[in-house]
């Protein structure tokens, strides 16, 4: 039957034809995708840009105001603050994260004894959920909890990680690096495996020790993997919310220390009643955002040769 | 076969019974369609304790019984409850009655039109509000506008290890200020993480000091800031000093959430919290003693605070008036059964004396406590100032960052500004 629609479509001498259904079919089955890409994400993205114009506290009527919520939030120093917040948590774990992700992978491709038991210790936290991650990790950063006890032992008095507005942030940090390190590592380990073995081979005959095989052939070559893997980070750094709101309790303390953008946005259009600053505030990371990707899309996004 | 049919009639009897029950009031649910097809009342409320819960399901399953036209059901929301209401309210879909909390969220929900009012509904069934604690009554009230009926309540009250005291050679609880800040120093004993008041440093936890020293928060009609007189900063003063004398202390330095934990896990002497921590502490730390005294007297008196709940009928309720016909019950034989079950403190003044609190004397000095206790309120437009600013302020004075006059100063002109700016 295809064979036979298929020699129809060709004698009729519609090539041209024949694409053309080709095309409507590919739209077809990309059609359910389209609708939901646009009703779900491209359209409240949208949406969200109309809501930085407003004035709106979600139970009473809106009314356009310009781009007045921009100079409020620009103005407003606790913004700053979780911008502040955002940024610094992004600078530490996502090159962090890189790293260790990295670090890993290589020592996981080696030839080690139960090595699929490790892989899979390092990948199970990017399988658990990040709620319940978050409460096992107030348990451990607890002032009188799992990693104080450790520090006791050596003798360092541990701080109140988590009541501690100078600590509480780091806090964070280290749960997000744990939590997330193991799905970058399986990234990088698919990486590794299209390095071609040879160069490797080849540069060991020219004398190359362990160390600088890692430095001038491995890391270089895990490029496109580096590349997507500090796109994605960045930007998951940059949206961070759920570890901060179930640490703090809601309220990015102690001393909005832990007030991340997207905290900020939450509290101030769902607690406060602000939807125009937190819509804004939106707009601003999504700039944010699309500015370092672009950024970084010009350093690392070139392709690999040698 | 036999026994389904038997069932059918007299489910139906007693529905036709209802019917002309209805009639007979005026208050018929005429617009509740068809006799068998009952209309479904969604009751949401935050979802609190295992002991809370339990009584509000077996409240409405009583009036369910009762109420053959009308299906109520309770429906707790998880997580963060005002938030998840305001967009329900939005997409207008709602749950037909509920709880409104203290500390603002009253005024908030008023004035925005999305509960509504009840006097036509009191008026009509000639309900007695009398009955109420004034407290609890007023704070569901905007002008003579009913918007909630109370459901319960809780003052302030002292928790204590009486256990710690004896050790301590203290013969009982502190019945003044001085005597409390000497008890928390004889009780504090850092090597072994105990403090003598562990205690969140939020104004819900430090306000009842200021109107013990004769101040307030806000005029009673909440049009003006008054942290700026000198009782306000005597008892504000009271509460920073214990901390900056190392007796008292945040829950997070001992490893705890809130007061009522810390109290549980035996790092603390002394907590100030409410009736819900009872059957938290009975449940999770039954080994730790724990009593209950009234609070100690400051330079005035001893007044608390007081936290009252309502129920309340939103503006996405599709029959207002049998959601009012679930309100009445829950308000009326509902809250007698709220007592006898121990939930939290009855809002009705005729309930005092009920057997369960002759039963349980752990409730005496709670009922004690009552008369006077200022309910926790704030006017629209205070909620970010209720969730984050006066606890960051607080904060910062507790850790000696800043003076308790300056952390007073920044709280009543940011007060000042918000009340200038009429709420949003």
């Amino acid at each position: 039957m295809a064979a036979l629609s298929l020699k129809k479509t060709v004698n009729s001498g519609g090539l041209k034809k024949w694409r053309r259904t080709e095309t409507m079919t590919a739209y077809g089955f990309t059609l359910p995708t389209v609708i939901l890409l646009l009703g779900f994400s491209l359209g409240p993205a949208a949406y969200a840009f109309f809501l930085s114009g407003v004035s709106w506290n979600l139970l009473n009527h809106m009314h356009w105001v310009g781009l007045h919520n921009y100079g409020v939030i620009f103005h407003m120093p606790l913004f700053w603050t979780s911008v502040k917040n955002s940024v610094i948590f992004a600078a530490v774990v996502m090159p962090v994260q890189t790293v260790i992700a990295m670090v890993f992978a290589v020592i996981m491709n080696q030839n080690l004894p139960a090595r699929p038991l490790y892989r899979l210790a390092f990948f199970f936290p990017s399988i658990s959920s990040s709620a319940v991650a978050s409460v096992m990790f107030m348990w451990i950063f607890n002032k009188l909890g799992l990693l104080n006890s450790f520090l006791s032992v050596i003798h360092i008095s541990g701080p109140n990680w988590i009541g501690n507005p100078h600590f509480a942030l780091s806090a964070i940090m280290i749960l997000n690096i744990w939590s997330t390190a193991g799905y970058f590592m399986v990234v990088f380990l698919a990486g590794l495996q299209a390095i071609p073995q040879n160069m490797y081979e080849a540069a060991a005959i020219d004398g190359a020790s362990g160390f600088q095989r890692f430095l001038r052939i491995t890391v270089p070559l895990l490029r496109p993997s580096t590349f997507f893997i500090v796109i994605m980070g960045m930007i998951g750094t940059l949206q961070m919310f759920d570890q901060s709101f179930i640490i703090s309790g809601g309220t990015g303390g102690p001393l909005n220390s832990t007030l991340t953008v997207s905290l900020l946005i939450y509290q101030e259009i769902f607690s406060y009643g602000h939807v125009g600053y937190g819509a804004a505030a939106t707009v601003f990371l999504f700039v944010l955002v699309l500015g370092l990707t672009l950024l970084i899309n010009r350093w690392l996004g070139k392709p690999v040769e040698y | 076969m036999k026994r389904v049919k038997g069932l059918a009639v007299v489910s139906l009897m007693s529905l036709s019974a209802v019917a002309l029950a209805g009639c007979g009031t005026g208050a018929a649910p005429s617009s509740a369609g068809s006799p068998g097809k009952p209309v479904t009342i969604v009751v949401a409320s935050w979802a609190g304790t295992n002991v809370t819960n339990g009584i509000i399901d077996a409240q409405l399953a009583a009036f369910n019984k009762a109420h053959p036209s009308i299906h109520a059901v309770y429906r707790p929301i998880s997580g963060d409850y005002e938030t998840l209401l305001k967009t329900e309210f939005v997409a207008g879909d709602a749950p037909d009655i509920i709880t409104l909390n203290n500390g603002g969220e009253a005024p908030t929900f008023e004035s925005e039109g999305v509960v509504v009012p009840l006097n036509s509904y009191i008026a009509q069934s000639h309900y007695s509000l009398g009955d109420f604690f004034a407290g609890a009554m007023n704070m569901f009230k905007a002008g003579n506008t009913v918007y909630g009926l109370p459901r319960d309540q809780s003052p302030l009250v002292l928790y204590y290890n009486p256990a710690m005291f004896k050790q301590a050679g203290i013969s009982g609880p502190p019945t003044t200020w001085a005597q409390m800040q000497a008890d928390a120093q004889k009780l504090t004993n850092v090597s072994a993480k105990v403090y003598g008041l562990v205690q969140t440093p939020q104004e819900p936890r430090w306000a009842q000091f200021i109107y013990q020293a004769g101040g307030s928060v806000m005029n009673p009609a909440m049009t003006k800031m008054t942290l700026n007189t000198p009782a306000a900063l005597q008892g504000f003063s009271y509460f920073v000093h214990l901390y900056r004398m190392g007796v008292a202390a945040q829950p997070s330095q001992v490893g705890a959430t809130w007061g009522g934990q810390a109290l549980g896990m035996g790092h603390a002497a002394m907590t100030l919290e409410g009736a819900w921590a009872i059957p938290y502490l009975q449940d999770t730390y039954p080994k730790t003693p724990f009593a209950i005294a009234t609070l100690p007297r400051g330079p005035v008196n001893n007044e608390s605070l007081d936290f009252p709940t309502a129920w309340a009928i939103t503006k996405d309720a599709a029959h207002p008036k049998q959601a009012w016909e679930v309100i009445r019950y829950l308000t009326g034989p509902g809250e007698a059964r709220w007592v006898e079950q121990g939930g939290l403190v009855t809002v009705r003044k005729s309930l005092v004396n009920m057997p369960y609190y002759q039963a349980h004397p752990i409730y005496k000095n709670i009922l004690a406590q009552l008369p006077g206790a200022i309910p926790w309120n704030f006017p629209n437009g205070f909620d970010q100032y209720v969730n984050s600013t006066l606890s960051n302020v607080s904060l910062l004075a507790v850790e000696g960052k800043i003076s308790p006059q300056a952390a007073l100063q920044q709280l009543q002109s940011q007060g000042k500004s918000i009340l200038q700016q009429g709420g949003n």
